[in-house]
């Protein structure tokens, strides 16, 4: 009943950390390695509620290569731009464009799910160059991070 | 907290008042301080926002034969004219050593210029997220980025301000547009020539904005140089920042309308009506019809049409119900002779110039 209610989610502070994701604590972005070999990822829900709502995505095109570090979108909130910058090396398969030009706020509202950004094909996985972490340790280290930065997060529901 | 270097560079090229804080911003390494700096451009230039395309919202060609550069900052927003009379505050910021959220990270920054221009005699307000006003008149304007490691920060302190050129370097839908900008340009901006009736000068504006910084920051202030790495990002930035590849990168984002501050916006759309196409140019303030001009081909009688209704709107909410009430009214008491226009047409006309949306 507990787990039913508790899902497979934490909120602190409003903030959720899904303990199934990979995270890049200092970056601030998600990744889900797919069966298929790809890696999905996408802004945190922090991220999300730090930068605002969003206005505007310029995404890198798919077949791009990009280093870690690399910004694989850039990313402007009504008061705000900055890029999404990929925390492992690979190259650029497939972009949420045709979902953020139906709907700019996926990622407002839907951080870990609609709301994703890049597909990626990794140069290497498991990157071990990457700080990766997931589970119990990506909730406390995000929980660490929460705290210190005073973040409260929100979503978009309109 | 170690002390915020300071870099006051005096007056500078156009192109590199904004590649030095994108090139302090990109070069941020883990043990590089927060820092202020303050910059003024030796000559006027056109700055676009992040996601703009320099073609759809600037008249280049205006532009080339004013000798004014074009360029495109990493900061968000629209065009702006940019010139000397303007002291460019840019902090860049170890993330964690702002506020978290990027409003919260604006409250902080926006009350130091609050306090500025305060010492400087001029009765500013913080009008959230991002602007200072003066009896509701915005001074200057504010915007924020992420660079690499750094969070960024940057705003001006305006000593003045061209509002004709700056309602020429724009590409507008039509004159009548550009007009309606320039007046709002004059009537909803301010600067502190216009507030004090002479320019303060730089010395004493930089000192009672470091002193401001200092005080809401509650940090040291230590002036420093600029790093040679730096330096170095900052001349390959003086480059690309204004190189063609860049400006014509397809941004893709387009605001219908322009925003003069928080609560005014001009914007101009069509409707076609079976008696002829009605294009309106309106300005909104607060949700109200500020100012509504009409044009087109349609045919009209009596004379004073379409100036009366014009009149009559001014002031109106800006909601069908209510646009229509005032038009029906209008038509009940004049039974002007508009053939194929309806008072649903007007309303439509007014919906299309004021509801497409302008970001804030």
């Amino acid at each position: 009943m507990l787990e039913g209610l508790v899902g497979n989610s934490d909120a602190y502070r409003g903030c959720e950390i899904r303990p199934d994701l990979l995270y890049d604590v200092e970056r601030d972005v998600w990744i889900r390695p797919d069966d298929d070999g790809l890696l999905t990822m996408g802004m945190t829900d922090p991220a999300q509620s730090r930068a605002g709502k969003f206005l505007h995505i310029l995404f890198k095109r798919v077949g791009r290569r990009l280093e870690a570090g690399q910004s694989a979108a850039t990313v402007e909130t009504a008061k705000w731009a900055g890029p999404f910058p990929t925390p492992v090396a690979g190259t650029v398969v497939e972009t949420n464009e045709a979902g953020y030009a139906a709907d700019m706020l996926l990622a407002n509202r839907d951080p870990y799910g609609a709301g994703w950004l890049v597909r990626l094909q990794p140069d290497a996985w498991p990157d071990t160059e990457a700080d990766l972490v997931t589970g119990a340790e990506a909730i406390a280290r995000y929980e660490a991070r929460i705290d210190l930065l005073g973040v409260t997060c929100f979503r978009c529901t309109d | 907290m170690e002390p915020i270097r300071l870099l006051d560079l005096g007056s500078v090229s156009p192109i590199r008042s904004q590649s030095i804080f994108h090139a302090v911003g990109h070069a941020f390494g883990p043990d590089s301080p927060d820092t202020i700096l303050l910059v003024s451009p030796n000559a006027p230039y056109v700055s676009i926002g992040r996601h703009q395309d320099v073609e759809r919202e600037v008249d280049v060609e205006y532009c080339r034969s004013l000798g004014l550069p074009v360029v495109r900052r990493e900061v968000g927003g629209g065009a702006v004219y940019l010139d000397g009379n303007q002291l460019f505050t840019q902090w860049i910021f170890r993330a964690e050593h702002l506020p978290a959220t990027v409003e919260a990270r604006f409250v902080v920054y926006v009350e130091t210029l609050v306090r500025a221009y305060r010492q400087l005699g001029i009765a500013a307000e913080y009008r959230p997220i991002n602007d200072v006003h003066v009896a509701g008149r915005k001074i200057g304007g504010t915007g924020a980025a992420r660079m690499g490691r750094a969070e960024v920060v940057v705003g001006s302190l305006m000593f003045d301000f061209d509002t004709d050129t700056m309602a020429r370097v724009l590409k507008v839908p039509s004159e009548k547009f550009r007009d309606k900008v320039r007046q709002s340009l004059t009537d909803y901006m301010t600067t502190m020539r216009r507030e004090l009736g002479v320019a303060p000068a730089r010395a004493d504006v930089v000192a009672a904005y470091l002193a401001s910084c200092a005080e809401v920051l509650e940090r040291t202030i230590e002036p420093g140089v600029v790093r040679d790495d730096e330096l170095a990002l900052a001349e390959q930035l003086d480059v690309q920042l204004a190189s063609h590849e860049w400006l014509y990168e397809a941004g893709g984002m387009h605001r219908a309308g322009i925003k003069i501050h928080e609560d005014v916006r001009v914007g101009e759309g069509a409707h076609k009506a079976p008696g002829g196409l009605i294009r309106c140019v309106a300005r909104v303030r607060s949700d109200i019809l500020d100012d509504v001009g009409f044009s087109g081909d349609f045919s009209a009688r009596p004379a004073t049409m379409p100036e009366e209704l014009e009149v009559r709107l001014h002031g109106v909410t800006l909601a069908e119900p209510a646009l229509l009430a005032v038009v029906e009214a209008y038509y009940d008491s004049v039974h002007p002779e508009i053939p194929g226009v309806t008072p649903a047409d007007w309303v439509a006309a007014v919906l299309r110039a004021t509801t497409t949306e302008v970001p804030a």
